[in-house]
């Protein structure tokens, strides 16, 4: 009944204050978030130029190549592999972001013995 | 129609039933607690969660609908599997891993979590059964198509015998059955789309092949070579019961009963000024002797063909005042379109242009009947792609599973492995449609494509074959429906016994009790899901799955993004901005399902028909928009621990921040 659900293995850790929470988040958010929107923008701008090719660029959109029109081959074949290639870059960077934000939150914990959590926070954004 | 039972597809649809049953019940010995129950104890790979996910996702729209919808409608059909692929790419890069780090069940569990507000909780989980409820009318009429076809059932049957089939399921079950269930159904399914078009395209050509004679005569419409026996919707199937003439050559059709066509219109909508349909458009015939013709205008009020009587349909070019009508430079043309009274049996001669199919150039190129039916396609298309792509992360079926993953990490491992999983399976059903389109026109005289899957490989030669190949897509498509149906039947019943009876009437239930009430909602949602179904025999399969996807791209949507990417969205912003873009999506839809279906009169501006049909395009930015400004101005409201939530949110697990919102026994 009260059974706890393995999903959490690390050991329960010491309370951050508010003004370290801040800082983490800030730097979690924004590479995260900066990350998201390249791709999404990579990703989502061609694919909405499509209709409006398709509307203005007609003859070239609708001309034969591989015995489909060149717009059928884009939209009926050849996104889904693409799709593949930008959530695969995706996933690599993120968790690349993610082993770096664990790496200066393990700095920012409260911990004896460690270096002060704010030179490496300004360290991390400089890498960006 | 087949006449009397197929019983080798039968045997393929029993045979999915029983390993799907089976399957259910040897993980229900395995499932004890609630938690598996819920989400199956979060310990679920990511192989077989994306596997799963994909089960679940793939419904009946994906398997029978976009091959029904490319057939009828051609490249703009396109869109929707790009959009539903591509929706998971929006959810992979914004929404998975923090909705996985936070660490709830469901969306509503999310809202309440995120804005500390139980009354939050009920206004979410509404969503839950309007999103579901829409879904599940399409699957259950892909049910009800499959059991007619292979036992000559009637609609209705169908639909009842599967609903129950799966609701008993889904209540043995619940979510650690149905991951296997799911995971094991992915596979079917990319086994029952793709071998059977294998074998179809060495006989008949591959997909190029069939792409190539629907493109190279821009005026081509496809033709019967034989006669054809059509079974003719009646007023009762509006607006499947229309059937429009080419406009390129004449069509005759005999009736060997005799029919009654209840009104006469034009196959294309008159432009401004042009001339009614011109004398003898409509000819009927028996034999040699003509027996009516119809006046100028066409009958106003229907007419009747004697048994044995044969119409004509006359193409005939447009006037405006008696002289030639000419739009773009070119010389338009029209034909009769008849409707029908009651269901009719039709021989469509051999030769004949087959009624209600498009011209090649208006299949093969954008901007052809679907997206162009209003008259604004680029909007049309626009909206339809926001709807997709943002739907897809407001799907509640969907997001439930990502708290199977055991970490934000797999969440987002789990996405990316979807989308391989799901685009595989996306290039397949078009084929079909663009080979059913060449083999196999007739589908398109009674407005039957979405049966394109289930009735191509009949075509063969090899009559055995044949069955056992349409055994094959229809355990498919059964495969299809009863994942999505057991998806959504596990959301909606965890949203009334774990929201609604957990949380609301009765918080201090034992975890027995909960387990109960899970069962009973599990029934009482199927039983409204097959009453449902009843209602919508006549629309597209894809296209309803189409307007469920708008609804969350206008409700759920911006609450998860915005709720986890935006520390300033209050509790009543994102109420706010959900109620006001969800409901008016929902009720938009709904009446212009209405007026389609003739339930309702109304007289829409095109423009607007178009964004009633599609709303995403006004729906999504309206809901983040009031969820942004009502936010701002009761910033106050915000919850004082944000900046922990929001690291729960995105901090890495390893730092420890994160905590499942919700623990074992369902209590927080």
């Amino acid at each position: 009944m009260s059974k706890t659900v393995p999903d959490d293995p690390t050991p329960a850790p010491a309370p951050l204050s508010v003004e370290t929470q801040e800082r983490l988040l800030q730097v979690v958010m924004r590479r995260q978030g900066a990350l998201s929107l390249r791709v999404g923008a990579l990703f989502l701008l061609p694919l909405l130029a499509l209709p409006l090719l398709n509307q203005n660029q007609p003859e070239f959109m609708n001309r034969h190549i591989l015995g489909f029109s060149l717009t059928w081959l884009i939209l009926g074949i050849c996104i889904f592999p693409l799709t593949w290639l930008v959530s695969a870059y995706f996933v690599q960077k993120s968790d690349a972001i993610e082993a770096e934000c664990t790496l200066l939150g393990r700095e920012m914990l409260p911990n004896p013995g460690r270096k002060d959590g704010t030179a490496n926070a300004a360290q991390e954004e400089g890498k960006e | 129609m087949t006449e009397g039972i197929a019983w080798i597809p039968l045997t393929f649809v029993i045979l999915i039933i029983v390993a799907t049953v089976w399957l259910g019940i040897y993980a229900t010995k395995k499932a004890t607690s609630a938690s598996d129950f819920f989400v199956a104890g979060r310990s679920v790979s990511v192989f077989w969660n994306a596997s799963a996910i994909s089960g679940e996702y793939l419904s009946a729209a994906s398997f029978m609908g976009i091959a029904g919808l490319l057939m009828k409608n051609g490249y703009d059909a396109l869109w929707y599997p790009v959009g539903y692929a591509t929706g998971y790419l929006l959810l992979l890069l914004f929404i998975a891993g923090p909705l996985r780090r936070f660490g709830a069940y469901t969306i509503p569990d999310f809202a309440e979590g995120r804005f500390d507000s139980p009354l939050f909780r009920k206004i979410a989980v509404i969503f839950v059964l309007f999103i579901g409820f829409f879904y599940t009318m399409p699957q259950m009429k892909g049910a009800g198509l499959t059991m007619a076809l292979i036992l000559n059932w009637p609609y209705a049957v169908g639909i009842v015998v599967v609903g129950a089939v799966i609701t008993f399921n889904v209540a043995l079950g619940g979510m650690k059955g149905i991951t296997f269930v799911q995971a094991f159904q992915y596979w079917a399914k990319l086994f029952a789309i793709s071998v059977p078009v294998f074998i179809l395209m060495s006989v008949y050509g591959g997909y190029s092949t069939n792409f190539g004679k629907s493109a190279e005569s821009p005026k081509g419409v496809p033709k019967l070579n034989e006669e054809t026996k059509v079974s003719f919707k009646g007023k009762a199937g509006a607006p499947a019961n229309a059937v429009a003439f080419s406009a390129s050559t004449v069509t005759l059709i005999t009736f060997p009963e005799g029919a009654e066509i209840e009104k006469v219109s034009t196959a294309r909508k008159p432009e401004p000024g042009e001339d009614p349909l011109p004398e003898g458009a409509l000819v009927v015939r028996r034999g040699m002797e003509i027996v009516a013709q119809s006046p100028a205008g066409g009958w106003k009020t229907g007419f009747t063909v004697p048994a044995g009587g044969v119409l004509v349909s006359q193409p005939y070019g447009s006037t405006h005042n008696g002289l030639p009508l000419v739009k773009n430079a070119v010389m338009l043309r029209n034909a009769p379109k008849i409707e029908f009274l009651k269901p009719t049996m039709g021989l469509i001669a051999a030769g004949s242009a087959v009624p209600n199919a498009q011209a090649n150039k208006k299949w093969s190129e954008p901007f052809g009947t679907l997206t162009g039916k209003y008259g604004y396609p680029l909007l049309y298309t626009y909206s339809l792609i926001l709807a997709l792509v943002c739907g897809t992360a407001g799907l509640p079926h969907i997001l439930v599973r990502f708290y199977t993953n055991p970490d934000g990490r797999s969440a987002k491992r789990t996405t990316l492995w979807v989308m391989v999983l799901i685009g595989v399976f996306y290039i397949i059903p078009p084929v079909w449609g663009a080979m059913g389109r060449n083999i196999l026109p007739m589908l398109y005289a009674n407005n039957t494509t979405d049966n394109v899957v289930l009735k191509l490989p009949l075509l063969l030669e090899n009559k055995l074959l044949g069955q056992i190949l349409s055994g094959i897509t229809s355990a498919g498509a059964f495969a299809a429906f009863m994942s999505t149906f057991s998806g959504l039947l596990v959301s909606m019943s965890g949203a009334l016994a774990h929201d609604i009876y957990g949380k609301m009437l009765r918080p201090n239930a034992s975890q027995a009790d909960r387990m109960k009430a899970f069962k009973v909602a599990a029934v009482l949602c199927g039983v409204v899901s097959v009453l449902l179904g009843l209602l919508v025999e006549q629309f597209d399969i894809a296209m309803m799955v189409g307007s469920a996807f708008a609804i969350a791209a206008a409700s759920y949507f911006p609450l998860l993004l915005l709720g986890a990417w935006w520390r300033g969205l209050t509790m009543k912003g994102a109420a706010a901005g959900m109620l006001t873009g969800g409901l008016l999506s929902l009720g938009t839809i709904v009446c212009s399902m209405a007026i389609d279906k003739k339930f309702l009169v109304l007289d829409v501006n095109p423009q607007i028909r178009t964004l009633m049909e599609q709303p995403a395009i006004w729906g999504v930015p309206l809901s983040i928009g009031i969820m942004i400004v009502v936010s701002l101005l009761t910033a106050s409201s915000a919850p004082k621990d944000i900046a922990l939530k929001m690291l729960r949110l995105h901090a890495p697990e390893e730092l420890g921040v994160s905590k499942n919102y919700i623990d074992a026994d369902g209590d927080h």
